[in-house]
């Protein structure tokens, strides 16, 4: 039989791939830094034959944009300028020498006095983490100072992101394969926080999309079953 | 198809736990010293279904497959933006105008923190909270004592028969902390120190930036009806919009089995 029932096969499955994701968009819509990914797909050429091309979703892209931002009023939840990231040190020896990016601002203090942002140690812009006093009162400034009882102590390390980048866990992003990070001093915003980057709209019309090209392909699926059918039936004597 | 099906459960659940949030700061809205909650929300780790290689013809797939399983809640914190001070008239009702809470006895001798300042003695003539927790430091009327004043900085006097002057019988304190959106509720009113809070700082009522009293005043909860009614809507069609996946994925296994 035809082997244009697995290209049909295969275009149903990059479709799969993409409801995933939407799914995963949509459950993340209030998720503060939340970074839309979405399947990148390619066509992929079979070995033999140069005529026949098979979808697949090859790559994840992350979506970079900006995110509605939403007013807490709480002074420790800052909001980096658009395009740029907090640093956070994830381990010592991770990948990108441990450090990660967010846009999740929500910052804490946790029992060691340790300022975290996404559950991770937050770094100034000399990539050091910042160590509190218990009698301590921190305040943000504007360009993202840290005051200390009202005595700057450093800044929140902030950088800008370019090319591939991926995902490393909750709201925390790595530079991938020709990804770049890079320092940049910008302003921050005290209470509010950014909310997950895809809207609602866009990603009910992709999943609308994606259900109808589903369909598609199993449409197509279904001629080739039929042509099988039909095939066989050859040269019956009735 | 299924992996969605268990993602946008995750959504579901999340928005749900949010709408729980919001009913119980809605009912909360007449308690006096009462602070909102949040829901807060953070992603799943992605999982990667291809890594990143090179092809054989030398291009690159720049990145692998990753799909994220959707989302958790990490925690519930609390606002702490000043509630609005409601007049009473009642020599035992104090307000704090600042981010400052009272530092409360529990019966089992544990500290807590409270911005309700609804007080009244209880038999022993302590000042007391309105479950009876006893206010640190403690401050004792005297028991002929009359028109007790609280002044700004928290000095408490009382006038005693047989003299002009009013007596002083003690100074209220203040506690702060360095994230007080991170102290735990312990229910009526109470808070209690957690491993986020950061330490407890005593302090003098007007000094370092730990508020003021009011007497004669209470601190109304910090709840605004219209905002919550916002975040009601938006949590209830954010839960459609994952049902709708839920739908969708069905749909689509529903087509994948009527190929036989």
């Amino acid at each position: 039989m035809a082997d244009g029932i697995y290209v049909s096969m295969a275009g149903a499955t990059a479709r799969e791939r993409q409801l995933e994701s939407i799914a995963d968009d949509l459950a993340n819509a209030q998720t503060p830094g939340f970074k839309s990914s979405r399947p990148v797909f390619k066509t992929v050429l079979a070995e033999q034959s140069g005529l026949r091309a098979f979808p697949a979703a090859v790559g994840s892209g992350t979506d970079l944009r900006t995110g509605a931002s939403a007013h807490t009023g709480n002074p420790l939840d800052v909001l980096p300028e658009d395009g740029h990231f907090l640093a956070v040190r994830t381990s010592n020896n991770g990948v990108n020498g441990g450090v990660a990016y967010t846009r999740d601002g929500r910052l804490s203090v946790d029992a060691q006095g340790t300022l975290r942002a996404a559950g991770r140690p937050v770094l100034t812009s000399d990539g050091q983490g910042v160590q509190l006093a218990p009698d301590a009162k921190l305040a943000i400034g504007g360009n993202g100072e840290l005051l200390v009882n009202g005595t700057q102590i450093g800044r929140l390390g902030q950088v800008k992101l370019e090319g591939m980048i991926t995902k490393q866990g909750p709201s925390l992003l790595v530079p991938g394969q020709g990804g770049k990070a890079t320092e940049a001093a910008g302003r921050v915003q005290t209470g509010a926080v950014e909310l997950g980057n895809r809207t609602a709209l866009d990603s009910m019309v992709d999943m609308v999309s994606a259900q109808r090209h589903f369909d598609a392909s199993m449409q197509a699926i279904d001629a080739y079953r039929k042509m099988g059918d039909r095939s066989s039936e050859l040269g019956k004597v009735r | 198809m299924l992996r969605s099906l268990y993602t946008a459960a995750t959504g579901m659940t999340a928005q749900e736990t949010k709408m729980d949030v919001i009913a119980n700061n809605l009912a909360n809205a007449g308690t006096t010293g009462f602070k909102k909650t949040r829901a807060e929300f953070e992603d799943l780790l992605s999982e990667t279904l291809k890594a990143a290689q090179v092809d054989q013809r030398g291009g690159t797939d720049a990145a692998g497959v990753q799909v994220g399983l959707g989302v958790r809640t990490a925690a519930t914190t609390r606002s702490q933006e000043q509630g609005d001070l409601l007049g009473t008239k009642s020599q035992f009702d104090v307000a704090i105008s600042g981010p400052g809470f009272f530092r409360v006895q529990r019966s089992n001798g544990e500290y807590a923190y409270t911005r309700a300042g609804n007080f009244h003695l209880d038999p022993s003539n302590r000042l007391v909270t309105m479950h009876g927790e006893v206010v640190d430091p403690g401050i004792t009327v005297p028991q002929d004592g009359k028109e007790l004043t609280i002044s700004q900085d928290g000095i408490v006097s009382c006038l005693v028969p047989g003299s002009a002057t009013p007596q002083e019988l003690g100074q209220l304190e203040l506690t702060t902390f360095i994230n007080p959106a991170g102290l735990s509720a312990l229910g009526n009113n109470l808070l209690q120190q957690s491993a986020v809070s950061g330490q407890p700082q005593r302090s003098r009522p007007g000094d370092q930036g730990a508020g003021t009293l009011q007497q004669g005043y209470l601190e109304n909860a910090n709840v605004k009806a219209v905002e919550e009614m916002i975040e009601m809507i938006s949590t209830q069609r954010a839960y459609e919009l994952n049902s709708k996946v839920i739908q969708t994925a069905d749909q689509m296994l529903q087509r994948l089995t009527q190929l036989r």
